[in-house]
């Protein structure tokens, strides 16, 4: 009866197979496979995954297989996967090798068209070189010609993440991130120890543990994404990046996140002091012994020289002009901004050139240009000023192209129905 | 304003709150980690978004930046032509009326303009101080043009606006409050427009003077503007629920 309704059919095949239900029997299928341990350990990886971060005691980098280096003649079964893989790294180390040899060679040639020693030259020498021989327009530094190490080009490759038997080695093995998601596990159990902490601290009347300045996390910023990415040597997705900054940065806004600081300081890059990166100008003495600086200066379009006699009378010299050079009040004044800033309005003379754009070009021109020249003879303090006020900027502001099938730069057409 | 925030263990939240309230630079003082890829930045800016903005203000630069300050380690954008550490150059009012009146980017008329409406402002101060016949008069009467400048400003601030809210298809005339910036750009441009008509042909600095002068003494068209927004609004108090 069953037989004669499809459907019922497929029914009753199906409650068979769910009582028959197959198993797979764990059969090895290297059995006849004569690798020894002692075969395994000379094809491990000669390189390893990047341990930058030792300094702060976290360790990132994918430990190999554990294997004990006794010489056996036990033979052992290695599972596909295993094997698998060390063919791919086989063959990957193999084509690196070549991939160096090649290098190699091709940087001998490079000091040799240069006439330069081949033995003593380095990777500055080379990008010289490459420089010199194939010059490049192209905007992009990536679309532009290079010779550099093999391993600094091709992206880094984990090492085996598994055992011999196929087993994986991290516990979050099969999130396919785990080393990104090991971090963030990590992060939640600091948070909720610092919270236990606190509570603790609260309940014992402990409150100057608690109030703690908070730290200064303004010298330096988060990991970008590609860093992140790099760090882990894992497809990080651009949301999953942004979910760590969250995470992270609820860490940081704890009260005890300061006990935490060498972990959170794994993810964050130091930034430079603005402040001590400036490159004064230098005196120099003209012919009547007056001191003077040079800069230069640009806005827009237009150039600007400027000499900067520091004991001066106020004069001020523009293309062979006076201050009325600028017929625009607010140009002038414009002018006057960095030497009010400084306390040096009549105290200095200065000989400005000015090339090509127009006069607002010229005034932030001359403007950046005086900032500079300032700088070789003012102190430390009127230098910061400087620079928090933005006069040592250059201003990146320029005309906005006009666009296709438009009137203007953001002007549209008149509109018309047809 | 600080303590409240770093209580907050959520950061979300503080980066929301943060997102809505203040600037980039007020943000990385409440939370000196504050990241600026979290917040959106002018799309068209030139600047990369790691730049801050200028301290333009010279109390504010002898007092010196704390050290955990951000813009010790961020590259500073660098100020507007426009824009003057001396007081004596500018100031953020009239520089918003000025650009606000400058028409085909002319802001050297205007500025023209601006420095004669001064000028006649101081005068017909003055011609009132030397007439004044005692001391008190004499105290009462304001001198500064730029402070009468800000006063007329203020008198003609409306408070309250009108609103269109479409409600099941009825157009709804709605008060609602003005918002700081709105009212000062409904005033300026009230008292911009009174000063535009066609029928007297005078120059733009006396028709200014003299309004910037009634709206003072809150008397002029401008102020009569101000009235009658309020006027409505107040025969439209029924529908205020509704925004």
């Amino acid at each position: 009866m069953a037989s004669n309704i499809p459907w019922m059919t497929r029914l009753v095949r199906m409650n068979c197979f769910a009582k028959q239900r197959i198993y797979p029997i764990a059969i090895s299928i290297f059995q006849d496979g004569n690798l020894t341990l002692n075969h395994v350990v000379q094809q491990q990886r000669t390189y390893d995954v990047k341990n930058d971060s030792t300094d702060h005691g976290e360790n990132f980098s994918i430990s190999p297989p554990k294997i004990e280096n006794k010489p056996t003649t036990k033979t052992i079964t290695i599972s596909r996967a295993m094997k698998a893989y060390m063919e791919r790294a086989k063959s990957h180390d193999n084509m690196m090798k070549a991939e160096v040899a090649d290098y190699e060679i091709g940087k001998r040639h490079l000091a040799n068209i240069m006439g330069e020693d081949p033995d003593n030259f380095t990777q500055a020498d080379v990008d010289r070189a490459i420089e010199y021989l194939l010059p490049s327009g192209l905007f992009d530094k990536k679309a532009r010609p290079l010779l550099k190490n093999p391993y600094e080009i091709f992206p880094k490759r984990k090492v085996a993440q598994f055992s011999l038997d196929g087993r994986p080695l991290h516990w979050l093995y099969f999130t396919a991130l785990p080393n990104f998601y090991s971090i963030l596990h990590d992060i939640t159990c600091k948070m909720e120890d610092l919270k236990a902490l606190e509570d603790k601290l609260l309940s014992e009347n402990k409150t100057e543990d608690l109030n703690v300045p908070p730290l200064n996390l303004a010298s330096s910023e988060w990991l970008t994404y590609q860093q992140l990415k790099d760090k882990f040597v894992e497809k990080v997705q651009e949301k999953d990046y942004q979910h760590f900054l969250v995470m992270m940065e609820r860490l940081v806004s704890h009260p005890l996140s300061h006990r935490e600081l060498p972990f959170i300081m794994a993810f964050r890059n130091m930034l430079t002091n603005e402040s001590l990166d400036t490159n004064p100008p230098q005196i120099e003495y003209d012919a009547e012994g007056r001191s003077f600086s040079c800069a230069e200066g640009t806005r827009k379009d237009s150039w600007a020289y400027v000499k900067l006699y520091m004991p001066g009378t106020g004069k001020v010299t523009i293309n062979g002009k006076d201050l009325s050079y600028f017929t625009n009040f607010l140009y002038r004044e414009s002018l006057l901004f960095p030497l009010s800033l400084a306390g040096v309005i009549g105290q200095v003379d200065i000989e400005a050139e000015a090339m090509y754009g127009g006069p607002t070009g010229h005034c932030g021109a001359i403007r950046l240009a005086v900032s500079r020249a300032l700088c070789a003879f003012v102190d430390k303090d009127v230098k910061e000023k400087l620079r928090l006020t933005g006069m040592l900027t250059r201003d990146p502001r320029k005309r906005e192209r006009k666009k296709p099938g438009q009137e203007g730069a953001r002007k549209k057409f008149t509109w018309k129905k047809r | 304003m600080a303590t409240p925030l770093n209580k907050v263990y959520g950061v979300m939240k503080v980066v929301l709150y943060v997102r809505k309230t203040c600037p980039l630079q007020f943000a990385s003082r409440l939370n000196p980690c504050f990241h600026y890829s979290l917040i959106q930045v002018s799309r068209m800016s030139q600047y990369h978004p790691k730049y801050v903005d200028p301290i333009i203000n010279k109390d504010e630069l002898a007092e010196g930046i704390p050290e955990n300050d951000i813009r010790r380690h961020r590259p500073i954008k660098a100020p507007t032509t426009d824009r003057s550490i001396s007081p004596l150059f500018y100031d953020p009012t009239v520089n918003k009326f000025t650009v606000m009146m400058m028409k085909g980017g002319n802001k050297e008329r205007v500025r023209e303009i601006m420095r004669g409406l001064f000028e006649n402002l101081k005068h017909t101060q003055i011609e009132l101080w030397n007439k004044a016949k005692t001391d008190q008069e004499r105290h009462a009467i304001e001198c500064n043009p730029i402070e009468i400048f800000k006063k007329a400003i203020e008198n003609c601030e409306p408070l309250l606006m009108i609103k269109r809210v479409v409600k099941g298809g009825v157009p709804y005339r709605v008060p609602v409050c003005a918002r700081p910036n709105e009212k000062t750009f409904r005033a300026m441009k009230w008292i911009i427009e009174s000063c535009r008509d066609k029928e007297r042909r005078l120059p733009m600095e006396n028709k200014l003077a003299w309004e910037i002068m009634d709206a003072y003494n809150n008397q002029g068209k401008a102020v009569r503007k101000k009235q009658e927004v309020h006027k409505i609004c107040e025969s439209n108090r029924a529908y205020a629920h509704l925004r």
